[in-house]
């Protein structure tokens, strides 16, 4: 597979388990982060998936997803690069899964986006795969590569620098890991590092190339070679004229504002490119509900559960970001649409062609300062070389097609005073980030707490400063002690930090350590979503996981999807629990041992009215012969 | 099994990516002024389940009857391989069927990047064909759990079969595939087949033009759904629908015709000057004969590209509200500084420095003539599965 513009990679495909596998641990990096985005993950990872049609806003699924997958989920990201979303209470599960990083060198950062998986069958046996993207873990809709590396016993890539990776990530870490994520990622380094991976076709090897943890800036293109495809969406003078020396005939494919900015001589010698405006933007209708996947569209920022009625609010909605804007509209210095791919083809002399993908753009701190995560893929030139790419062939055109050429103005543009704005803003959120922030929660009385926040305020502050938590509307003034009398159930370790200077406003979410009358907020969480029997009982089938009983789960959510009342023909909840009680018995103590959780919570409650009539007896029953089996 | 691409979040950002991409086989179609939204949601409210991906009819059945032919093999991956290489063995069997025409992949064979079960594979899920909405890895994952479910029961269950057989994503009364199809066939459907394809497109689009067709067969093909000589008999909801597109389809024409006008002033190419003028005067005469702004409830309208587009930017119907506005008022719009400058606007916020009508070295690359292409809101694919439909009626 090369880059020709048919040619697609579906990310919810990318990170769902081999049939007859689940995740066993997941670990993922990022520079910025959507909270929201992160939530759909589990759902890619959820075996019982398919069944969207019922889903696209279905709480319980996702509450069941999340729950189950949120203990060995955990992503690394760039501290003060996590967006302010919509606040939901199902956040609490993921909150344990997120951690701030900051890049080891100075003035670098953390930007590499691959995700390390384990999957394991029943048996026991494992599988790996390293998934190397360029997108964040956002709803960017910009136009991005992923490589996908599954396992084999065959293949050609070995996963060790992958593993060495992963062992870095905990010492980047603002504040110590939990002991256990740390011994997840540990332990998911250890069984990575003897694997090999398979390359795709039409690609006969290659290397994963981890950048800016080790000692060594690998710089992984051959001094001469044949011909060069650049894809960049950001460049700097110094990078370009480096990788330019090695080949008279050189491509460059970026973004008009960024070739603009270089100036013409910064280019001088490449044929410079530039996608096409209108394959830029997507405004196309949304698919129907049925044919819509479980994860993005359904779970899209803006979308907060009590606006669920509301017609699909997407960001859409509002007024373009215009394509030069240098900041987004949190204040992040991205682009959420456009090119955004990093990819460097090279047509090595002797036939073959070499592929570099992943997050590194060509620029100073991508190959020198940042933490990057890219791959190197080798293969015939003939089928994956640069004209392969670009060129295609007559029914699947290459890569040009999408492309106009792009002339570059002479005098480059004067230095930005946004640019500079919006970096000052981040470079003081990484710093509060950094800052280890704690919320100490104090309880009041029954349906009260305060919330103090303490952190070490950086000296050169450089504007008004607000926080606020997550949950809360009311934003004070950033000082180093702060205080909120709230409602025990809007505790949250999401801080919203808002800076604003004369030239830029820039928000994000900073996470503070909860400590104190913090209480069982998960087991909290998770009984504010199931507000009535029948969500118990749907979520009860959710528990024990069995693909036979899509059906049933269909039928207990309405039928036709809406997840409406109860049919009067409906399912009896007895039998229809019944009988996947007494399998699981038989064969899966997992999931009977999640249905026995859930059990605990019910009745530990003071009202017994969430728990389905006649579920005790059943439930008894079930029970006591899964001891007697055990 | 690894692979390596471009990124799409879902299939269903896949298929509209490679909509999207298609566009650019032919310069003529290019959304130049950023109308498609409005264009697919028409699209969608009279033909749903059509792309402009597809060719014949009978890759709705071809694609299913593939996937279970493809779960004989026995992991999911050997089944997505078998899947996969049977694609390219239907174009070998449609060749050798007979078939030249619209075969996906005739010549690109086995190096075919974009495979019909791509471009079918959301017409599959509206008409109801499948009943889940799973992609082809989850099918086979499925197919892979449910036969070892189906051991597992039996094992258990001391050989008694299990009362619960669950489905497997595809509907149940999908007709069987004829006997040797993948060694050879075409695209002409079966009494059997037309029948349950009628049935099935009908009941899940009640209400769009599509179903209407299907139970009522016009006399002879049109260009455009407006030109159906049976028109007049539809609902009257839908006779408006039509109305709508037949309207917007005239009244955008001119936006095109405007805008390559003013290139070609910008560019000073008298010659297409002269084309572009005599092209608008055409047009003003078409405007007044087809009286497609006259009585026009745009209100209405608007409701009806909601339905299908809740996402369409504020910023387009603006646009598109501007220019019906000032062409109510004068369609001499060569003439109207106001209209200029209205299609200049829209076009620099579109496409920023790319703008032809505002930056030279984006002017310089004007080819004479883009976005002209007619909007027919997938006709010609609605019609060609229409013909496929009667014409098996008319078997012998």
């Amino acid at each position: 597979m090369t880059l020709t513009p048919e040619t697609r990679v579906v990310l919810t495909e990318a990170l769902r388990p081999p049939a007859g596998f689940r995740v066993d641990v997941a670990v993922g990096t990022t520079y910025s982060l959507d909270l929201t985005a992160l939530l759909a993950a589990p759902l890619a990872f959820a075996v019982a998936d398919e069944l969207s049609a019922d889903a696209p806003q279905d709480p319980i699924r996702l509450l069941d997803a999340v729950r189950r997958h949120a203990d060995h989920t955990t992503v690394f990201c760039q501290a003060g690069g996590i967006h302010v979303p919509a606040y939901r209470r199902i956040m609490t599960f993921i909150e344990d899964g997120v951690v701030e990083v900051t890049a080891p060198a100075n003035d670098g950062v953390f930007h590499p986006k691959v995700w390390a998986m384990r999957f394991v069958d029943p048996s026991g046996t494992a599988r790996h795969r390293v998934v190397v993207l360029s997108r964040n873990l956002t709803f960017d809709r910009s136009w991005d590569t992923a490589l996908v590396l599954d396992e084999s016993p065959d293949g050609t890539i070995p996963a060790a620098p992958a593993a060495e990776f992963l062992r870095t990530l905990p010492h980047l870490a603002v504040r110590p890991l939990a002991t256990d994520r740390a011994r997840q990622v540990e332990d998911l380094a250890t069984s990575l590092a003897g694997v090999q991976l398979a390359a795709p076709d039409p690609f006969t090897s290659g290397e994963l190339l981890p950048l800016g943890t080790g000692a060594d800036t690998p710089w992984p293109f051959p001094e001469r070679a044949h011909r060069l495809l650049a894809i960049s969406p950001f460049l700097t003078r110094g990078a370009v004229r480096r990788l330019a020396t090695i080949t008279r005939e050189r491509h460059l494919v970026s973004r008009t504002d960024t070739l603009d900015n270089l100036g013409a001589a910064a280019v001088d010698g490449w044929t410079t490119w530039v996608l096409q405006p209108l394959v830029e933007n997507d405004e196309s209708p949304a698919d129907d509900a049925a044919d819509g996947p479980p994860s993005s569209s359904s779970l899209a920022p803006d979308v907060s559960p009590a606006d669920d009625d509301a017609p699909h609010p997407a960001p859409q909605d509002a007024e373009p970001e215009s394509q030069d804007a240098v900041v987004d509209r949190d204040g992040f210095l991205e682009r959420s649409t456009g090119l955004h791919a990093k990819t460097f083809i090279v047509d090595e002399i002797g036939g073959q062609s070499t592929t570099v993908t992943g997050s590194a753009n060509l620029t100073g701190a991508g190959w020198s300062r940042n933490v990057e995560f890219d791959a190197v893929l080798r293969g015939p030139t003939r089928r994956c070389g640069v004209a392969a790419t670009f060129q295609g062939s007559k029914e699947a055109p290459g890569l040009v097609q999408v492309l106009e050429q792009h002339t570059v103005p002479d005098v480059p543009p004067s230095t930005d005073e946004e640019y500079a704005a919006a970096r000052q803003l981040e470079r003081f959120h990484q710093r509060l980030a950094a800052s280890r922030p704690v919320l100490e929660i104090a309880a009041l009385e029954e349906d009260r707490v305060t919330a103090t926040l303490r952190l070490e305020l950086p000296e050169d502050v450089p504007g008004p400063t607000t926080v606020r938590l997550l949950s809360l509307e009311h934003a004070r003034e950033l000082a180093g002690t702060v205080e909120w009398v709230l409602a025990p159930e809007n505790v949250t370790p999401f801080l919203v930090v808002e800076t604003s200077t004369e030239h830029a406003t820039r928000r994000c979410i900073l996470t503070a350590r909860l400590r104190g009358d913090v209480g069982d907020r998960r087991q909290n969480a998770v009984l504010s979503v199931l507000t009535n029997r029948r969500d118990v009982l749907r979520y009860l089938v959710f528990l024990l996981g069995d693909p036979s009983y899509d059906a049933l789960v269909t039928e207990l959510a309405g039928g036709d999807g809406a997840g409406g009342t109860w049919s009067t023909g409906g399912p009896d909840p007895q039998i229809a629990l019944f009988e996947p009680l007494v399998r699981a018995a038989g064969r899966d103590p997992e999931a009977l041992a999640r249905v026995a959780g859930l059990v605990a919570d019910l009745r530990s409650l003071p009202d017994a009215d969430l728990v389905p009539e006649g579920f005790d007896e059943v439930w008894d029953a079930v029970w006591q012969a899964h001891e007697e089996l055990a | 099994m690894s692979s390596f691409g471009w990124l799409d979040t879902d299939p269903a950002q896949r298929r509209r990516m490679l909509e999207v991409v298609d566009l650019f086989k032919d310069a003529g179609s290019v959304d130049e002024l950023g109308i498609g939204g409005i264009r697919d949601a028409l699209s969608d409210a009279l033909s749903p389940g059509t792309s402009v991906l597809h060719t014949r009819l009978r890759y709705v059945l071809f694609i299913p009857w593939l996937l279970r032919h493809a779960t004989s093999a026995s992991t999911p991956e050997q089944m997505a391989e078998r899947f996969r290489s049977g694609e390219y063995t239907l174009i070998e069997a449609l060749l050798k069927g007979g078939e030249t025409q619209n075969v996906i992949g005739s010549e690109a064979r086995r190096s075919l990047k974009r495979l019909p079960s791509a471009a079918y594979w959301a017409a599959i899920g509206t008409w109801g064909l499948r009943t889940r909405p799973v992609s082809t890895t989850t099918y086979f994952r499925r197919a892979a759990d449910l036969r070892h479910l189906a051991q597992r029961t039996t094992l258990a269950e001391d050989g008694e079969a299990s009362v619960h057989v669950p489905d497997d994503g595809l509907d149940p009364h999908l007709p069987p595939p004829p006997d040797r199809w993948l060694h050879s066939t075409d695209f002409t459907l079966t009494p059997a087949e037309e029948q349950y394809l009628s049935d099935r497109i009908a009941a899940t689009t009640r209400g769009s033009l599509l179903a209407w067709l299907v139970h009522h067969e016009p006399t002879g093909t049109v260009d455009y759904p407006w030109h159906l000589s049976n028109l007049h008999e539809a609902p009257a909801a839908l006779q408006d629908r039509v109305d709508h597109a037949r309207r917007f389809h005239t009244a955008i024409h001119g936006a095109a015709l405007l805008y390559n006008l003013l290139v070609a002033r910008k560019r000073a190419d008298e010659a297409r000057v002269a084309q572009y003028e005599a092209a608008l005067a055409e047009w003003r005469e078409e405007l007044a004969t087809s009286r497609a702004l006259e009585g026009w409830d745009r209100a209405a309208w608007w409701a009806v590209v909601h339905e299908r587009n809740p996402r369409l930017r504020l910023q387009t119907r603006h646009f598109v509200d501007e220019w019906l506005t000032t062409i109510t008022r004068d369609p001499h719009v060569e003439h109207s500084l106001a209209a200029a400058q209205l299609i200049q606007s829209r076009e620099l916020r579109l496409k920023g420095s790319r703008a032809r009508l505002t930056h030279q070295s984006a002017l310089d690359r004007w080819n004479g003539g883009s976005g002209l292409v007619r909007l027919d809101y997938r006709w010609g694919t609605t019609q060609r599965h229409l013909q496929d439909l009667y014409a098996a009626r008319r078997l012998p």
